[in-house]
């Protein structure tokens, strides 16, 4: 890579040639403030505030799209730049309410941080109160809401919605100071908007905000993590904001939002109330709260006195809870099946299982979609179809690349020429896809991606394969006949799998139900154990997603730690028996719909998804 | 003949007979009218001359682009060529600067003269489309450019195949929809592309990545109507147009207070004081001067009428329009109207201009309604010396400049709206 050398603030710097001025700034610690540009998005230049004074020219350039070159000498602290800078502060703010005690984003707003630093810090155009306000476009939505007053006009959130979530949803009407950001259809709605939040996040302002998180608390008395989402295989990468549970802020989940990779969507960003309803944080034997250790030797206890045993896993769970509740199961003799465990599984084994993230996809030409709905799967593989891939290929400066889907039928996928990925979704019929994908098989240029529908469901195919799994079919089948004296359930997915009431019925003649859900109803509340499972925040361990293997931490302080638990269940049984495998090749009835908003039994929960989905209910209706 | 609508009876005379030699009488020249007048010839030279040597004759020409920025043409035309194909040609017929009307004479009257220099410069630049950009307030101009393009092609100078020389070229016409800033180059562009008229940042320029990222040459009406005579006389002749530094003929659009208003065709050594008292007829009632404004660019004071009409330093420069005031005019009125001007016309894309702009009007109102403190005085001060210095385009560049040099110019005119009285 060809470097060369630049002064910033008379230091200098060997840096790679191509990169602008305030990339390398940022990479080296010097502060430049600005407003617009986000690492995400493409440049826009609008705000004017990353501007320096380059020697070479004489001039202020904007340090976002000035890009580096030998022997530049660029000053971020001459006094055009400041004295600009503090002009450009002054506009922003002239007509700006200036409403931070009841603004969302206070604490955490780029005009605030930069106002009380680079700002001429007194009034210069003197504009009363009663003057402060611009034309007002309401949203009219229950979940974003925009204070056109607020906004500093930085078509970060259209950018974000075109070029990251490919929606377009956002667009800017009128023009001049009157300039406004309005939504594509109005009210903004899931007609045109994914719902997704990256708006609200990227905006440097409170001019977006997101609804339900509105005058609820306020962004410095929450703590901050950065974790990783898992309510699909997407795995993005977010930030999981909670109370501390003093005079503060209460203990519970205020509010998920994406990191700069701006990998997220509307469950993520909208269904963080399963958090906070609802919750098993505790064990409990027979309705009555109990320690881990009661609970450890209730359920070593069961285990060992119990002719059969049934273990229903979960995509849900970490691979080490996999890993150890796999081992309880080989030692006691169970039979153990998972709701995937027929058709993904199935699909996996026949096409290989492949490592390819997200950030591999820029490596294809072309993208062979076999699915009614990717963005209900995983959301993100989508996205970065619609929005991003287009600009990691498009040239630099080309603002027009648009994705051209074409319709094509199997057999012509002979015809793809190209580094070609094939994106399989496992809950189509299974006969149906089953011939593309041999033919597919046999080119070179091509791979394969199966995109599960749940969480960890990779992890559990890696762990469990080569084991005796009884098919999810034939186990179900063995449940009905009342073959089971014991019964371990994670998760609920078995509900999404054969439905709610017919899983109740199935259940109601165990003699010993362990259930290990992190909610307090449903499933548990016909269990005999409970024990509380980990949302993201509250459990230890990795998993395979799209972001490729990720490691999990426990942030959430009331959190149950469930690994521990099943270690030591697993540590206090004795016995070498090997799993049960059931005869029978019963496939699964039914496979599950999927939906964006109400995508699995986690998500089903939320309150506000709820709201959304049943918004597109009446859209379709 | 297709229905044409009728066109404005706008005075232009020419001491040159050049880029107005029919376009001084008041109608649309049809293709045979064209023709018989010489044109087309200069097409026929052209197309048996390399592309390269077009380029070549129009920089010696040292034709200066009349779009206002007075960027060397055939400068611009070689940054385009070293760039690959496929490359686009545009006519910027935005024509929007507040008393300017030079390039709606020339394509009502001679709708020909600039197709022609639209297939030249195409050619010579290589582009095998072309565009013309006509301000959505000028109607009548573009269905006679519609008409004009038909006729054309229906005599093989357009379409397929030019006159059996191989080269090939489409013109299409796009109409705008009201908005000064999609004159600027690259708002034009992303206009062309259907996107919202915001200036691009430069670099790249539009010789480098222009219209859906191609290199694309946008030059002003004017400036295309100089091709043909260019070719046709040589560059060595055109050279003897008018002054050495600054040859050529060119269009002074003369409005306001003179008793002949109209479009002077005239050699660049000409004076201000020339233009308006030996053409323009002199001031209304012959009332003293005041000041001229060129466009919403400049502001002149009566010391300043032996300005010449060139793009010299110290030269009138920019697309050539005059507006006279006399001692009737009120000059920090006529600076409301072109603050309010420029609130109106900036796009919104940039801090400094987007809310500069609308500071400035609105403390020039205040001002003017004798509401203003001194604190809003210095406010108003404050914002127009910056919104020039980080704005992104040729807007922002000059929406202070006018009021400013008016200030620096007139300074008693805006005394009298200062604050006298302390109130309480
Ligand atoms: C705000 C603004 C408005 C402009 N409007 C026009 C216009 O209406 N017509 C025009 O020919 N050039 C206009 N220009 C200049 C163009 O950007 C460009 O320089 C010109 O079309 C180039 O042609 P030329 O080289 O032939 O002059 C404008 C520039 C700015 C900054
Ligand atoms: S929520 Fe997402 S899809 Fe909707 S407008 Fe915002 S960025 Fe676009
Ligand atoms: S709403 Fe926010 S992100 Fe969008 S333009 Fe306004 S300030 Fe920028
Ligand atoms: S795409 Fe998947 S991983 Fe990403 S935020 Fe949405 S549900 Fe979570
Ligand atoms: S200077 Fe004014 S007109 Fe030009 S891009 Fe900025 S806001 Fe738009
Ligand atoms: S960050 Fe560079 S102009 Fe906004």
């Amino acid at each position: 890579m060809e470097k060369v050398k630049i002064k910033i603030d008379g230091k200098e710097f060997e840096v790679e040639k191509g990169k602008t001025i305030l990339q390398v700034a940022l990479e080296n610690g010097i502060k430049i403030p600005y407003f617009c540009y986000h690492p995400r998005l493409s440049i826009a230049g609008a705000c004017r505030m990353c501007i320096v004074y380059v020697e070479n020219y004489k001039r202020l350039l904007i340090a976002c799209n000035t890009r580096v070159e030998e022997g530049l000498e660029v000053y971020t602290d001459h006094p055009l730049v400041k004295e600009n800078q503090a002009y450009i502060l002054q506009a922003l703010m002239t007509r700006h309410p200036l409403d931070c005690p009841i603004c969302d984003k206070a604490g955490e707003c780029d005009l605030q941080n930069h106002g009380a630093i680079y700002g001429p810090q007194e009034q210069i155009v003197p504009i009363s109160a009663l003057e402060k306000h611009r034309d007002y476009t309401d949203w009219e939505s229950d979940f974003l809401e925009y204070y056109s007053n607020r906004c500093i006009v930085c078509y970060r959130c259209t950018r974000v919605c075109d070029e990251v979530i490919g929606a377009k949803a956002l667009y800017v009407d009128e023009r001049g100071f009157h300039s406004n950001i309005v939504p594509a259809v109005r009210p903004i709605d899931t007609s045109s908007c994914e719902m997704c939040g990256a708006c609200v996040y990227v905006c440097p302002v409170g001019a977006i905000i997101s609804k339900p998180f509105k005058f609820w608390t306020r962004s410095w008395l929450l703590k901050s993590v950065t974790t990783n989402c898992s309510f699909c295989p997407g795995g993005c990468d977010i930030r999981l904001e909670y109370g501390v549970g003093d005079w503060r802020s209460k203990e519970k989940v205020y509010r998920v939002k994406p990191t700069d990779n701006i990998n997220v969507c509307a469950r993520a960003f909208f269904g963080y109330d399963v958090f906070n309803e609802n919750r098993l944080l505790q064990p409990e034997i027979n309705g009555k709260k109990c320690e881990k250790d009661e609970v450890v030797s209730e359920i070593v206890k069961i285990l060992e006195g119990s002719k059969n045993v049934g273990i229903v896993l979960s995509p849900y769970l970490p691979n080490e809870v996999i890993e150890t509740v796999t081992e309880i199961g080989e030692k006691v003799g169970a039979s153990v099946t998972s709701p995937v465990a027929d058709h993904l599984f199935n699909i996996l084994d026949e096409v290989g299982d492949s490592d390819i993230t997200i950030e591999d996809f820029k490596n294809y030409e072309n993208f062979v979609i076999v699915s009614k709905d990717i963005t209900s799967l995983v959301p993100v593989v989508s996205y970065y179809l619609k929005g991003n891939i287009y600009r990691i290929f498009g040239e630099e400066g080309a603002r027009d690349e648009k994705l051209n889907p074409i319709n094509i039928e199997d057999g012509e996928l002979k015809n793809i020429k190209g580094r070609t990925l094939i994106i399989v979704d496992p809950l189509l019929d299974y006969k149906q896809i089953s011939k593309v994908i041999k033919n597919v098989k046999r080119k070179k240029d091509f791979d394969i991606l199966v995109v599960p529908r749940d969480f960890n469901a990779l992890g559990l195919y890696r762990i469990l394969k080569g084991k005796n799994i009884t098919p999810f079919g034939t186990f179900t089948k063995a449940l009905k006949e009342g073959y089971f004296e014991t019964l371990i359930i994670f998760g609920e997915d078995i509900c999404d799998y054969i439905g709610e009431e017919e899983t109740y019925e199935l259940i109601s003649g165990i003699k010993n139900l362990i259930v290990s859900s992190p909610f307090s109803d449903g499933i548990s509340e016909r269990a005999h154990v409970k024990i509380p499972m980990a949302l993201f925040g509250e459990f230890e361990g990795s998993a395979y997603t799209f972001m490729g293997y990720i490691n999990f931490e426990r942030f959430l302080p009331w959190s149950f730690d469930q690994k521990i638990l099943w270690e030591e269940v697993a540590k206090n049984i004795t016995g070498e028996k090997g799993m049960t495998l059931l005869e029978g090749k019963e496939d699964m009835e039914k496979l599950p719909g999927v939906h964006l908003y109400r995508n699995n039994w986690i998500t089903k929960r939320s309150a506000l998804l709820g709201k959304l989905y049943e918004k597109v209910c009446s859209v379709n209706a | 003949m297709k229905y044409l609508p009728n066109i404005l009876d706008i005075k232009a005379e020419t001491t040159l007979n050049l880029l107005l030699a029919r376009a001084k009488k008041v109608k649309t020249h049809s293709i045979d009218e064209y023709i018989e007048s010489g044109g087309y010839k200069a097409l026929k030279k052209a197309l048996s001359m390399d592309p390269k040597e077009i380029i070549d004759w129009v920089d010696k020409s040292q034709l200066r682009g009349r779009g206002g920025a007075g960027f060397p043409t055939g400068k611009k035309w070689q940054f385009a060529v070293q760039n690959p194909p496929p490359r686009y040609f545009i006519c910027n017929a935005d024509e929007s600067e507040p008393g300017t009307f030079k390039d709606r004479v020339l394509i009502e009257r001679d709708p020909h003269l600039l197709i022609e220099g639209m297939i030249i410069s195409s050619y010579a630049i290589g582009a095998e489309k072309a565009f013309i950009y006509i301000r959505g307030e000028y109607p009548a101009g573009y269905y006679i450019l519609r008409n004009a393009i038909e006729e054309a092609k229906s005599r093989g100078f357009l379409g397929n195949n030019i006159l059996g020389s191989g080269y090939s070229l489409d013109i299409y016409v796009a109409r705008g929809g009201g908005a000064y800033i999609c004159g600027e180059e690259t708002a034009l562009i992303e206009s062309l592309e259907g996107k919202r008229g915001h200036p691009r940042l430069k670099p790249p320029f539009p010789v480098q990545k222009g219209l859906w990222g191609c290199p694309t040459v946008v030059n002003n009406v004017e400036t295309i109507c100089n091709i043909p005579i260019i070719v046709e006389k040589g560059w060595e002749e055109y050279r003897y147009i008018g002054p050495s530094e600054y040859p050529g003929p060119k269009l002074f659009p003369v409005s306001g207070k003179v008793k002949k208003p109209g479009v002077y065709e005239l050699p660049m050594n000409t004076t201000l004081r020339e233009l308006i008292f030996k053409y323009a007829g002199g001031t209304l009632g012959n009332k003293k001067i005041k000041a001229i404004l060129s466009g919403a660019l400049d502001c002149f004071s009566a010391d300043e009428l032996d300005t010449p009409m060139d793009y010299s330093p110290k030269g009138f420069g920019g697309t050539g329009t005059v507006i006279v005031l006399t001692e009737e005019d009120n000059i920090v009125e006529l600076c409301l109207k072109i603050a309010e001007f420029y609130e109106h016309e900036s796009c919104g894309q940039c801090t400094p201009c987007r809310v500069g702009c609308y500071e400035q009007h609105n403390l020039l109102k205040k001002i003017i309604k004798g509401d203003a403190s001194e604190k809003d005085w210095e406010a108003f001060v404050y914002i127009n010396k910056h919104i020039q210095p980080t704005s992104i385009c040729g807007l922002g560049a000059v929406a202070g400049r006018l009021i400013r040099q008016a200030m620096e110019k007139f300074p008693k005119e805006f005394e009298r709206y200062k604050p006298t009285v302390v109130k309480y």
